[in-house]
């Protein structure tokens, strides 16, 4: 194959899928050269993976770990560590079967066993973005992983100091204008009874602080006007269009990584559902909500324009009626394209079991599938696999997961 | 030879082995460069291909016949289903070859510009590595031993996403 084009090679190495890729990397060294050339990375196989259907990535807890965990999205003010596993990043596939889409993995990499050196404290999936996902151990320590590589970055510790607010939130994206990487902590200061009194706090005002990866320092934006509820059901963030966003109390907020500013986003008409969650369908900003036997998608068909929105599915014979109990035995938990790309469909969780239910909104069907036994899953989060390496954002920071053979080493080394 | 196309204005094209490919010009038009070359008026009656041999040609010309007398996309915006699914099947058949008949036609294709053939050799490369070990992928391919990565190169290959090779 030495006589084709480099051209040919690249254009016949982003028709692959990651693992081929990855056995190509290792065939000879031009076709290694290849594969990590960020013109390939970047260019190539990049905007290929973010306009196929996405994957998943599962963060899971281990099952000896789950006293005193109770919620599956939600997290307390603080991301207050309990003692448990930072637990399990798993990389999910959808397959289309006979009967519908079905799960399958692809790689799960514990991150609690000792070839990470992580605390072991819980963790928490802040967001994704071309094939990087950003995780957070406490409510400052930071690490950013790309799951097709064995190795992670630990970002410097944030500045605000965690004690000194009572509300403190996350969300990690990618700036359109300037093609950077960036977490944001959003913190709001607790208010003395001296200050609510003489009504010298500013309550609409939070903190924000940025971390823009391939720098060594976070940023503080100082007092930002925030639209938003405090509240510690804000969960993962979904980025999309330099923006990334949170949806609370059926409020969609945005913040805009290019401005560095939240916006007032506009939202879907109202369906009278309390219950809704954001995410991303056909690249589409796109609001699920349900109640108890109905439920309604919309899709914002121009990114940022009210009139837009548009109702793309609405059921009022819901799933209840199908699926045992309906939304109270299944939590919805993130919206996720077909493999084939023209289905829009839900992933809901059982509150009991660890069962997953694959509902496909346009056809109202749906499939139930398991999980690994090993774990039991908090969140998830879309995820569309790069081969972008963390050393781009600084070498000093990455650290590869420990061999075996290393490990065997520390023990034989280590007392007794 | 379809009675109809007898009548159009003819193409000759040689390959390195000197054999000559007479075809109609809407079928050679398949080619970009040499449809810029007819429009160039640089064509004589005779098109040479010196790097191309004449088993590599007549499989192109067999490609661009089958692909010219296919509605093309852009003619009509709700294309008969039929066709696509017949040129399809015509695609699938036509890349049953083997892989030095493989590479030879792409590198004539890339020559001759032929958008639609260079993409459905790439992906035909692609379909047949597809899932194979590094072991496989060079025999497949018949790598150049002259560039093999050393033994340590190729564990830290491996090493970088072991996961891909439990």
């Amino acid at each position: 194959m030495e006589d084709l084009d480099d051209y040919f090679m690249l254009d016949m190495l982003s028709r692959l899928d990651v693992k081929t890729i990855i056995y190509c990397k290792c065939v000879c060294k031009r076709w290694r050269d290849l594969v990590l050339d960020p013109h390939f990375v970047s260019n190539l196989h990049l905007p290929k993976s973010l306009s196929s259907p996405p994957s998943l990535i599962i963060h899971g807890l281990p099952r000896q770990n789950l006293d005193g965990v109770n919620t599956y999205g939600g997290r307390d003010s603080h991301g207050e560590a309990s003692v448990c596993s930072p637990g399990f990043l798993n990389w999910v596939e959808l397959q289309q079967q006979l009967d519908g889409c079905q799960l399958t993995h692809v790689v799960s990499h514990n991150l609690g066993d000792n070839r990470c050196s992580f605390p072991k404290i819980r963790m928490v999936t802040v967001g994704s973005v071309n094939g990087l996902i950003c995780v957070l151990q406490k409510a400052d320590a930071f690490f950013i992983f790309n799951p097709v590589f064995e190795e992670y970055m630990a970002l410097p510790r944030a500045q605000l100091v965690a004690e000194s607010y009572d509300w403190i939130h996350y969300g990690f994206g990618f700036s359109l204008a300037s093609g950077e990487y960036k977490v944001i902590r959003i913190c709001r200061k607790s208010s003395s009874i001296e200050s609510i009194v003489l009504q010298t706090a500013k309550s609409n005002h939070v903190e924000i602080e940025v971390f823009t990866l391939g720098t060594d320092k976070w940023r503080t934006l100082g007092q930002v006007p925030f639209p938003g509820v405090y509240d510690y059901r804000w969960g993962s963030s979904i980025s999309l269009n330099g923006h990334v966003h949170w949806i609370i109390y059926g409020k969609i907020y945005a913040f805009d990584l290019d401005t560095e500013t939240f916006k007032s986003f506009p939202s879907p008409p109202a369906t009278g559902d309390c219950n809704k969650i954001l995410g991303v369908l056909k690249g589409r900003l796109s609001q699920f909500s349900w109640s108890k036997n109905r439920f309604t998608l919309f899709e914002m068909r121009e990114y940022g324009i009210k009139d837009s929105w548009y109702q793309q599915v609405h059921w009022t014979e819901g799933i209840s009626h199908k699926v045992e109990s309906g939304w109270k035995t299944w939590k919805p938990l993130c919206l996720i394209d077909g493999i084939n790309g023209t289905t829009r469909n839900l992933i809901a969780i059982h509150v009991h079991e660890d069962k997953l239910l694959v509902h496909c909104l346009d056809s109202n069907t749906y499939v139930e599938t398991n999980v690994l036994p090993i774990y039991t899953t908090r969140t998830l989060i879309n995820y569309h696999p790069s081969f972008l390496k963390l050393q781009k954002f600084g070498v000093d920071r990455v650290h590869p997961f420990k061999k075996v053979e290393d490990l065997l080493e520390e023990a034989s080394l280590g007392p007794g | 030879m379809s009675t109809s196309s007898s009548s159009s204005k003819k193409i000759v094209l040689k390959s390195a082995d000197n054999e000559t490919f007479e075809i109609d010009e809407i079928v050679a038009l398949e080619s970009q460069a040499i449809k810029n070359m007819i429009e160039d008026e640089c064509a004589d009656n005779v098109i040479p291909l010196g790097n191309i041999d004449s088993k590599t040609l007549s499989k192109i010309i067999e490609y661009c016949k089958k692909h010219a007398e296919s509605p093309k996309k852009d003619d009509n915006a709700d294309i008969d289903e039929k066709a696509v699914e017949d040129l399809k099947s015509f695609d699938a058949e036509f890349a049953k070859v083997d892989m030095p008949l493989i590479q030879d036609i792409l590198m004539a294709a890339n020559f001759l510009n032929i958008d639609n053939l260079i993409g459905l050799m790439c992906r035909t490369i692609a379909d047949r590595i597809k899932g194979k070990t590094p072991e496989e992928i060079r025999k497949i391919l018949n790598i150049n031993k002259n560039d093999l990565l050393s033994p340590e190169q190729e564990a830290k290959a491996r090493e970088e996403n072991s996961w891909a090779f439990d």
